[in-house]
């Protein structure tokens, strides 16, 4: 019998800060055994349970890509028990990765269609993911127009600045970088907040446009009113939960809201879905 | 086919049984009352029928012989991590049909939701055998009727528990030794409750609309449930638990992972990292709870996850009564049709 709870043993790779303040470092890991990482196959959108024996374990957006062979990659939040212990931890150490877990971004329905992906502050994880998969060269063409709002309080708070400056060069992809204030003269992209921005550069919806929103409670609150304006729909609107979670199988009982499981049924959930449970999220 | 037994006949027949099967039953707890000098009746194993308790409701459910309260999932060694043998002789369970379906819940979170198994759970559930203990009258608290769950029929073998004899059916043909092959046959089907002095009304599951979320009645259990969590801990398909990750050596090489039950009530339940808690109010949580047993776990899987075994009011130390909230659940979702 397959036991659920065991984790695949991985080494970390590399550990890079992610942000000026060293609040977030992004971890890369590679899996210890042969044969782990084809059944660890993930989907931009789904998580995983890090697990540091002793410690505990942490339920965590996958970052990397699922193009991205060879190694998977999560920031991490330095807020809690666990992942203060896993800041603390150097390259080379073992520890355990559990998953993937929960669902993914709708990738088959949204096929053909315009994507614009909202996020904010650190919640930008499973986004870059999902911006790394929509635009290799064997996905973009299954895409129309994408969009990126992405927004921090400041340009060293920005996750993955590197990656972010080059999509902006680039014609396949409409780049809005933003920051909630900034000293620096030289900064060329936008001042101000997400929601701004969005009701400013977003495109309007049609049918085929749909929106994954990620950010801080306060910032998904005030951006849901402006892509209202813009005509998108509860149906169109693809948002990612984060709720308390121990198993990430369904079976703690966690995370439950109504009927949702958010480790197994989420944690993607439109807008629509949502507006069913009731506000415990 | 049935057997009728005398008392010494049915120990000798316990005792044949103990050869092949550990036999956990309801029994008394000397000193373990929640008050000092009382007892309880909880769960344990059992040597002969005099240990069996059955003339009052057991305080705890059957749930902890196949969910402990507190089980080791990994030790962890250097870099290697294991997961515990644990006693594999078989086990038969004395068990009420009321609680025999709440296992059925059990079994629908840890097998039947979704892709994976919970291991812990399955490798303990596969030794597990059924002896249903016949229950015509129930309890005061009980509503095992107006749940559903008065019969249950998925039993090993069932007894009836008279004065002078105990009877016994036996559907599972290992369970049949020479102790009852040399009995008296008797021609016995249990009978099972027709009707408890609580009933209860369950609202239709679509018709508990976000309104019914937003109702002062939740305002009640605000003030008055402490958040204790006996009624989880007491109920038999309360499933939720908490893990926990324990060093044993101070270079942090050796350590363990358990998982502990908890529960929707007690507090820390939704506590993220952070400082977020998205269920603060005691009010939300019995919303929750409430919801969860007769309205969620409905629409996951087509029943309701409440047996009706009334331990929740039994045990609560607030005296709020589960099946006189499920009551007036149902007359303000009664009157907010009644008005649309």
């Amino acid at each position: 019998m397959e036991n659920p709870y065991m984790p695949y043993p991985v080494r970390i790779d590399d550990i890079e800060i992610a942000t000026e303040d060293k609040s977030l470092k992004t971890f890369k890991f590679v899996f210890l055994n042969e044969g782990d990482e084809e059944k660890f196959a993930y989907h931009a959108g789904q998580f995983a349970e890090l697990s540091i024996p002793g410690v505990g374990e942490i339920p965590i957006g996958i970052a990397s890509s699922p193009v991205e062979k060879g190694f998977v990659k999560f920031t991490v939040f330095k807020t809690g028990v666990v992942t203060s212990h896993l800041h603390n931890m150097k390259v080379g150490d073992i520890m355990g990765l559990r998953g993937p877990l929960g669902n993914w971004y709708p990738w088959d329905k949204l096929e053909n269609k315009n994507v614009v992906i909202i996020g904010g502050g650190f919640a930008f994880t499973t986004l870059r993911s999902s911006i790394i998969y929509m635009l290799d060269p064997a996905n973009r063409s299954k895409f129309k127009n994408i969009d990126v709002v992405y927004g921090a309080r400041s340009p060293g708070m920005l996750l993955y600045r590197d990656e972010l400056f080059e999509w902006e060069k680039r014609n396949d992809i409409n780049m809005h970088i933003t920051v909630d204030s900034t000293d620096d003269p030289s900064w060329k992209y936008h001042t101000g907040f997400v929601p701004q921005i969005v009701e400013q550069n977003a495109p309007k919806a049609d049918q085929d446009t749909y929106a994954i929103i990620c950010g801080p409670p306060i910032m998904i609150k005030f951006t849901q009113p402006s892509l209202t304006q813009l005509g998108y729909k509860p149906h169109q609107i693809i948002m990612s939960l984060e709720n308390r979670m121990k198993c990430g199988i369904g079976m703690c009982g966690r995370c439950n809201i109504g009927k949702e499981l958010v480790c197994k049924d989420g944690p993607v959930f439109t807008l629509d879905e949502i507006n069913q449970t009731p506000k415990e999220y | 086919m049935g057997y009728k037994l005398s008392p010494l006949a049915f120990d000798y027949y316990l005792k044949a049984l103990r050869n092949t099967y550990r036999i956990f039953a309801p029994v008394l707890q000397k000193g373990k009352g929640k008050f000092a000098g009382t007892d309880v009746i909880s769960y344990g194993e059992i040597n002969s029928l005099d240990d069996i308790m059955l003339d009052r409701k057991s305080y705890f459910s059957p749930k902890e012989v196949l969910y402990p309260i507190r089980e080791t999932l990994f030790y962890f060694l250097n870099d290697e991590t294991k997961a515990p043998a644990i006693n594999v002789k078989p086990i038969l369970i004395l068990v009420r049909p009321c609680d025999l379906n709440g296992i059925g819940k059990l079994d629908r979170v840890f097998l039947n939701n979704g892709q994976e198994v919970d291991f812990y759970y399955a490798r303990r559930r596969e030794l597990i055998k059924f002896a249903m203990i016949e229950c015509v009258e129930g309890f005061d608290t009980c509503f095992c009727v107006s749940m559903d769950s008065n019969v249950a029929n998925n039993y090993d073998m069932a007894v009836r528990f008279d004065e002078d004899n105990i009877t016994v059916k036996v559907v599972d043909k290992s369970l049949i030794t020479k102790d009852l092959t040399h009995a008296d046959t008797a021609i016995f089907e249990p009978a099972f409750i027709q009707e408890n002095k609580v009933k209860v009304t369950i609202p239709e599951v679509d018709l508990v609309t976000k309104k019914t979320f937003d109702h002062e009645l939740w305002e009640e259990y605000t003030s008055r449930c402490i958040a204790c969590g006996r009624c989880n801990t007491s109920c038999i398909t309360c499933s939720c638990y908490t893990m926990q990750d324990i060093k044993l050596s101070d270079d942090k090489k050796i350590g363990e992972r358990r998982r502990v039950w908890a529960g929707c009530h007690i507090d820390g339940f939704t506590n993220m990292a952070g400082g977020h808690n998205f269920r603060k109010k005691n009010g939300e949580k019995m919303r929750f709870k409430t919801m969860h047993k007769i309205n969620d776990f409905y629409k996951r899987f087509n029943e309701h996850m409440c047996v009706g075994c009334g331990r929740c009011d039994d045990v609560c130390p607030e005296y709020i009564s589960f099946s006189k909230c499920i009551n007036k659940l149902n007359a303000i979702v009664r009157e907010e049709t009644l008005h649309e």
